[in-house]
């Protein structure tokens, strides 16, 4: 992605709040990565291009998707994105309210990573930073205690 | 008129053409001389009407939905749509773009040709959807 397309769509990213941490690619996409999953496109409503857990609310209700981390992954609704020892941490966008948009992951560091659609994944500082027209704002918080191996 | 035989090499990076026999400045050329191009390959002759107005469409719809987060954003881009719109002369021209790592081309060639060959177990994966209909494909060119 060239750093006008970047500008373009989330303005508050610059050249030191975030880095681009692999291909583009539309195998996966925001929520699959939330998840950890790499090797399908995760979204409610049905149809061959897109996954989602047999059973679960099939609507673009952001809903649908703390039900889907809720029930599949061990998530719980949480306050806030602040780093907590012990706990990761996930963040879902909204626009207009109740409507998903995109889903983020706090990583160990604090930072957080989200997969740009069928563009990269990148790392960047806070949540906020991809706040805007296309991705609304952050509404909702869930985490879970670290998996452990 | 007589018609002016060209192949046309869809990649990645955009359109070239490799001219048989001299080189041709397709670009220039007033439309209206017959023109017939046959993507590499294949041989599926096409205009240069339908070439042109696929790659414009392309980079709109890619440019336009780069960083959408969800599949039902992308596919329902006015550019898709005019894509699929274009009817069975775009197969080829969609299946490079598959063939080049694009996704989300299901819906419109399950639209436009009215088949569906990609398995319930591939659903979300667009490596497996793509294979599906290069499958698909290769036995169309039988």
């Amino acid at each position: 992605m060239s750093a006008e397309q970047v500008q373009a769509w989330f303005p508050r990213l610059t050249g030191t709040n975030h880095r681009i941490t692999s291909q583009s690619t539309p195998q996966y996409n925001c929520a699959a990565w939330a998840a950890g999953c790499t090797d399908k496109w995760w979204e409610p409503g049905g149809g061959k291009g897109k996954f989602w857990p047999p059973g679960a609310r099939t609507t673009l209700a952001a809903r649908a998707y703390i039900e889907v981390f809720e029930s599949e992954f061990g998530y719980s609704v949480c306050p806030d994105g602040q780093l907590e020892p012990g706990y990761e941490k996930i963040c879902i966008y909204t626009s207009p309210p109740g409507v998903f948009k995109h889903v983020a992951r706090q990583l160990p560091t604090g930072w957080w990573t989200s997969k740009l659609g069928r563009g990269e994944d990148i790392e960047h500082q806070s949540p906020e930073l991809l706040e805007g027209d296309r991705y609304g704002h952050v509404t909702i918080y869930l985490k879970r205690p670290v998996p452990t191996e | 008129m007589t018609p002016t035989t060209a192949v046309l090499d869809v990649d990645s990076s955009g359109v070239r053409i490799e001219t048989v026999p001299p080189p041709l400045n397709w670009m220039e050329m007033p439309l209206n001389r017959q023109i017939v191009i046959s993507v590499s390959g294949s041989g599926v002759p096409m205009t240069r009407y339908l070439a042109d107005r696929f790659m414009a469409n392309l980079k709109s719809w890619r440019d336009e939905t780069l960083f959408s987060s969800t599949y039902e954003e992308i596919v329902s881009h006015p550019a898709y749509h005019r894509i699929a719109a274009l009817g069975s002369g775009a197969i080829p021209l969609i299946i490079e773009d598959m063939r080049s790592g694009g996704g989300f081309w299901t819906e419109a060639l399950t639209r436009i040709t009215g088949v569906d060959p990609v398995p319930a177990e591939a659903q979300g994966d667009n490596q497996r959807i793509a294979d599906s209909w290069e499958t698909w494909y290769s036995t169309q060119q039988r």
